[in-house]
């Protein structure tokens, strides 16, 4: 019969993002990301999520010194509506380790989200965002079938390489010294 | 392979957020926005056929209730916590305030008109349901495709139990009988 047009939600910028923080309209634990100009509530972090992060940011610290600095905190401002928090993050070194600004995708190595019940969210929605920025290298780490999903050669359609790791090591790619063993990776 | 999928939910926000936003300057000055269900959304622009239906909607009930209703086109109603549309017209409960201390809540209301092209749909599925489930007494929906006037009473926790349509002759709110409206004049 008509045809309707649904009203649009009102997107919001970083600047917008950043000064609802300041205004204290976030509570001071809340866990949330900008994407696509959306503000979304993360997930809450299980165990077996924290556990795992906590284990790889220990092995990346111990192999790769003052290569690379490892960060598990710091939100990527990945463009002007997108500003996501990544489980881990392989930056390149900086004098000042982040601390005046937000690292940007060029700043990254490798970026590393954890999923388990955010899976699909990741590989469709998070993974095309990093590729159009730019982002070199992304792994997924997938918690219920124990592989790890590494992509690169980002683009604006997306990671053009990807392959899947279930079994030996994976290495970043700037950092092919850097061997991650899968098998007690996940180990419980 | 077939993992359930948690999707992160959109971060909602009450009244008292969207009100400190607008007044940290997040939104520009001329921005029609309304809060529904805790997202914010730009409201459809408005065309001259809304517009002047509108515009001589409210001269009417003007003209008809003189000081028996506060007759507005651009006041915001605070339904609940996370529900602040802006319908195009209301007539309200006369306040000693005139509305300048507080926005009206759906007590205060008499009627509410909502003015739909292309967005008749989302007005009937959306924002029907809203006003019924806050208790707004009573609702036009001003449909402009079929040119006709659904009034909406009796409203409950599932909607309006109760809706007529009017393509012809005249109607007026329950709670205002003298403020009557001539169908066919208002579409002519």
């Amino acid at each position: 019969m008509s045809t309707t047009t649904l009203p649009r939600r009102r997107k919001l910028d970083v600047h917008a993002y950043h000064r609802m923080a300041e205004v204290g309209i976030f509570g001071a634990d809340e866990r949330v990301e900008l994407i696509d100009g959306e503000i979304v509530e993360m997930v809450p972090i299980g165990s077996e999520h924290g556990g795992l992060t906590s284990r790889l940011a220990r092995r990346f610290v111990l192999a790769v010194g003052d290569r690379a600095v490892v960060n598990t905190t710091s939100p990527l401002r990945v463009d002007d509506r997108s500003e996501p928090q990544p489980d881990l993050m392989l930056l390149r070194p900086r004098g000042d380790d982040y601390m005046r600004s937000h690292p940007r995708p060029a700043d990254v190595l490798l970026l590393v989200e954890v999923a388990n019940a955010s899976l699909d969210y990741d590989r469709t929605v998070k993974a095309p965002l990093y590729a159009r920025a730019g982002v070199a290298e992304l792994w997924i780490v997938d918690l219920r079938s124990r592989a790890v999903e590494v992509a690169t050669a980002p683009g604006a359609a997306g990671f053009a390489a990807q392959e899947r790791v279930s079994r030996g090591a994976v290495s970043p790619r700037a950092l092919p010294d850097v061997s991650i063993d899968l098998a007690t990776l996940f180990a419980a | 392979m077939t993992a359930t999928t948690t999707l992160p939910t959109r971060r909602k926000l009450d009244v008292d957020a969207y009100h400190r936003m607008a007044e940290v300057g997040i939104f520009a000055p001329d921005e029609r926005i309304e809060l529904i269900d805790g997202e914010i959304y730009q409201m459809v622009p408005i065309g001259s056929e809304h517009g002047g239906v509108t515009s001589s909607l409210v001269q009417r009930f003007v003209l008809a209730l003189r000081e028996r209703a506060f007759v507005t086109g651009s006041m915001p109603l605070r339904l609940d916590a996370l529900n602040e549309p802006e319908p195009d017209v209301l007539l309200l409960r006369p306040r000693a305030d005139r509305y300048r201390d507080a926005l009206p809540g759906p007590a205060d209301v008499l009627l509410v008109v909502e003015v739909a092209k292309s967005s008749l749909d989302y007005d009937r599925t959306v924002k029907a349901p809203l006003y019924a489930r806050a208790g707004v007494a009573e609702l036009w929906i001003v449909d402009l495709v079929n040119r006709r006037i659904e009034v909406h009473r009796e409203p409950g926790a599932h909607g309006y139990g109760r809706i007529d349509a009017y393509a012809t002759g005249t109607l007026a709110p329950a709670a205002l009988a003298e403020a009557s409206v001539d169908v066919d004049d208002l579409f002519a």
